[in-house]
């Protein structure tokens, strides 16, 4: 390299272009950017999420729904006469024989006598301690 | 005061504009490029949070000054002094001549630091002596007649280096 003047080697010197710092460590516009469009997929989630709750929110009480009209729909005599011996066919026995009871008073004492019969000792012999009590 | 939407676009613009020239202004005087870097993105964080820059007659003297003022500080907590980190570049070299690139870091080094300083902010901050002054807070002439000696300095020692390898 020839020996230039001054102005020679300042101008080779500003060829030489200062390397740039990092970019700032700082939430800037398009940083910003970026965070709108994250929460704005957060917030598609917790929508989506929110929905799906709903959903099953909804199919669960419709099932509930549909149980609850099971238990609810009108016993036929069919049914009361079951014999079931589980709770809840015990109470819906009991209130298909109350319907019994007021629809076909004879149906009802016909059942009742059936039922007697089968759940109680037999009052037949003399020393049944049923007939005893009764005598008494 | 915190900054308005118009004025964080505009320190942006500075530290993209004046960044390299300040980074380079930070390792003359530091040597470290780790410890420059973190100075350089502390005037500007601070900028961002206060907007200072709007009340300040020279935007560019103001941001040397301030690098400058931040790492002196640092120095001040140190109390010690660090050697130049030779291995960092400092420049985008022409035609990515990392030779002369080499070359010209070490005649750098090789100056006094106040010498080093001048020429940097001279050169690469393209700022006038009277800027120059105001920032290292000596004369204009003083600024002229360093700037002077460290450019003889530095064109004796790139030509030896060059020499050297011919």
């Amino acid at each position: 390299m020839p020996e230039p003047n001054d102005e020679q080697f300042e101008k080779y010197l500003k060829n030489f272009r200062p390397v740039d710092p990092e970019p700032l460590p700082v939430r800037t516009k398009k940083h910003t950017a970026g965070a709108n469009s994250r929460s704005a997929l957060a917030a598609c989630a917790v929508a989506c999420l929110a929905a799906v709750a709903l959903v099953i929110i909804v199919l669960s009480s419709g099932r509930e729904g549909a149980n609850e009209q099971s238990v609810s729909r009108p016993f036929s005599d069919a049914d009361a006469l079951s014999g079931s011996n589980d709770g809840r066919r015990v109470e819906l026995t009991t209130m298909a024989l109350t319907k019994l009871a007021l629809d076909d008073r004879q149906a009802f004492d016909e059942f009742i006598t059936d039922k007697t019969q089968s759940q109680f000792p037999p009052m037949s012999t003399e020393h049944s301690a049923l007939r005893v009590l009764a005598k008494q | 005061m915190p900054p308005t939407d118009q004025s964080l676009p505009h320190i942006e613009g500075l530290y993209r504009q004046y960044g390299g020239p300040l980074l380079l202004f930070a390792i003359s005087i530091c040597g470290e490029s780790s410890r420059a870097q973190d100075a350089v993105h502390q005037v500007f964080l601070k900028l961002i949070e206060t907007d200072r820059l709007k009340s300040a007659l020279d935007p560019k003297a103001y941001l040397f000054a301030s690098v400058r003022n931040a790492l002196l500080n640092d120095q001040k907590s140190r109390q010690r002094h660090v050697p130049i980190d030779a291995d960092r570049l400092w420049f985008t070299p022409p035609d990515r001549d990392h030779a002369a690139e080499e070359n010209l870091r070490r005649a750098l080094q090789s100056l006094p630091d106040d010498q080093r300083q001048v020429v940097v902010l001279h050169i690469w901050g393209e700022l006038t002596f009277s800027q120059v002054a105001e920032i290292l807070s000596i004369s204009a002439n003083t600024a002229a007649s360093r700037y002077r000696y460290a450019l003889t300095k530095l064109r004796e020692a790139m030509l030896v280096k060059e020499n050297s390898n011919a």
